[in-house]
This record gives structure tokens, sequence and C-alpha cells, in this order.
């Protein structure tokens, strides 16, 4: 089985829709550390609820945020 | 959660009830070594039987004060909020643990210090005995049960740490 790992493309689409990760933090009710994390990949997972929210605030589907590349 | 108000408000009464049975038990060893009853059964038995009397009767409320020193630490622990944590399971496990013990010492002292007692007869009238009481049944039946819930606490704390690292 080929190994895959999910990297999280937050800070890309914060940086398209030109939104800071504060107001995000803000709009979806979670912690500015939470969506540091987030950002920075250091997360064992993320919830559907949360990532709905996201994905609601953002106006993106799941898979613009999460993308899954070949593990080196 | 709902209950962590509660939780807090209890842990704080327990801790300072815990803090005060911990104070209490040295002083229940000192009356009870200095009791009438004490003192008869110490009548006719030499200082080092006395000596190793009074040391078997330490054993218990050592390993209670051990169960309480723990308790003294869980209560500080959901005091402070940290409630499903692997430090508050290791204390409930403990806790449990000096309880099984404190049943099997009561168990063991008996038949020892009936020995002790006896010791001075003259042969054919020294006895040992050996008794099986409700308080030791409730003690191992409390300090069993209590492990047991520290085991599981510890799988809810790694359940819980692994909720923690989602967002």
């Amino acid at each position: 089985m080929k190994n895959v790992e999910i990297i999280v493309r937050l800070d890309v689409m914060l940086a398209l829709r030109k939104m800071k990760s504060r107001d995000l933090a803000h709009a979806v009710g979670i912690t500015e550390q939470n969506i540091s994390l987030l950002k920075s990949g250091k997360v064992k997972g993320i919830r559907f609820e949360t990532l709905a929210k996201i994905c609601a605030e953002l106006d993106c589907q799941p898979g613009d945020i999460l993308e899954a590349v070949a593990a080196e | 959660m709902p209950h962590t108000k509660n939780l807090q408000k209890w842990s704080h009464v327990l801790l300072v009830a815990s803090y005060a049975c911990l104070a209490c038990a040295p002083l229940s060893v000192l009356a009870a070594v200095q009791s009438d009853e004490a003192t008869q059964l110490f009548a006719g038995l030499g200082r080092a039987q006395i000596a190793v009397l009074c040391l078997l009767w330490l054993f218990k409320p050592l390993v209670l004060m051990g169960a309480f020193w723990q308790m003294t630490r869980l209560f500080s622990h959901f005091k402070s909020g940290e409630v499903l944590t692997e430090a508050a399971a290791i204390c409930i496990k403990r806790i449990g643990q000096c309880l099984l013990g404190a049943a099997v010492i009561s168990f063991v002292t008996v038949p020892l210090q009936s020995l002790l007692i006896s010791l001075n007869k003259a042969a054919g009238a020294r006895s040992v005995s050996v008794a099986i009481s409700s308080d030791m049944i409730l003690f191992a039946m409390a300090g069993g049960l209590i492990i047991v819930i520290g085991w599981a606490m510890r799988e809810a704390a790694s359940v819980a740490q692994e909720n923690r690292a989602f967002v």
C-alpha cells in the first residue's frame, strides 16, 4: 500500500480569501492556537463539525483545505 | 461539562477532609497505644514483644495514611479541573492498592498479634488465631473496585488525550 500523508492547505485558502487566522478562529469558534496548530499540521485530526464551519466560512470544499500527498 | 462545578466544589471539600484524616491517623495510633485495652494487653509482655506489637499496629495506619495522601493528590487534580488525566488515574489506582493492602495487613497482623501475646505462656497454652472480619472484606472489596476503576480511568485518560489532539 502506498504511503500517503494529509497536508493542510488552510494557510493557502486564508491567503486566497484574504482572511486573518484570528478572524477565522473567531468565526469558527475555536482558539487561534488551534488554528495555528491546524495550519502547521500539528494535529492528529479535525472534527467534521470544525471542517464544515471552516468550509462555510471560507466558502470552499474540504478538498481545498486538505490534500493527500505521497509520503517520502 | 455539566458536572465540572460540582466536581470542583466537592473535591475542595474532600481535599480538606483528606488532609484532616491524614493529620488524625497518627493521633489515632497514639490513642490506641495508650488506651486501657492496650495497657491490659501489654501487661506481662517483654519490651521487645511490646515494640513488635506496636510496630504491627503501625502498619495499617501507615498504609491508610498512604491512601489519604493519594486522596489529597487526587482531589487537588480534580479541584484544578484535571479529571481525565494519567496522574489522576494513577492516584485512584494507588488508593485502591492501599485499601487492598490494609485488608491484607489486617488479615496478617491478627495471627502475629495473637502469637506474640501468647508467646510467654506455657507450651500448649500458646495459640494462633486467624480471623476474617467484615472490615477486611469491605477494605478488600473497596480496594479491588478502586484499582479496577483506576485502570478504567487510565483508558479514559488516554482516549481523552487523543481527543484533545483533535481540533
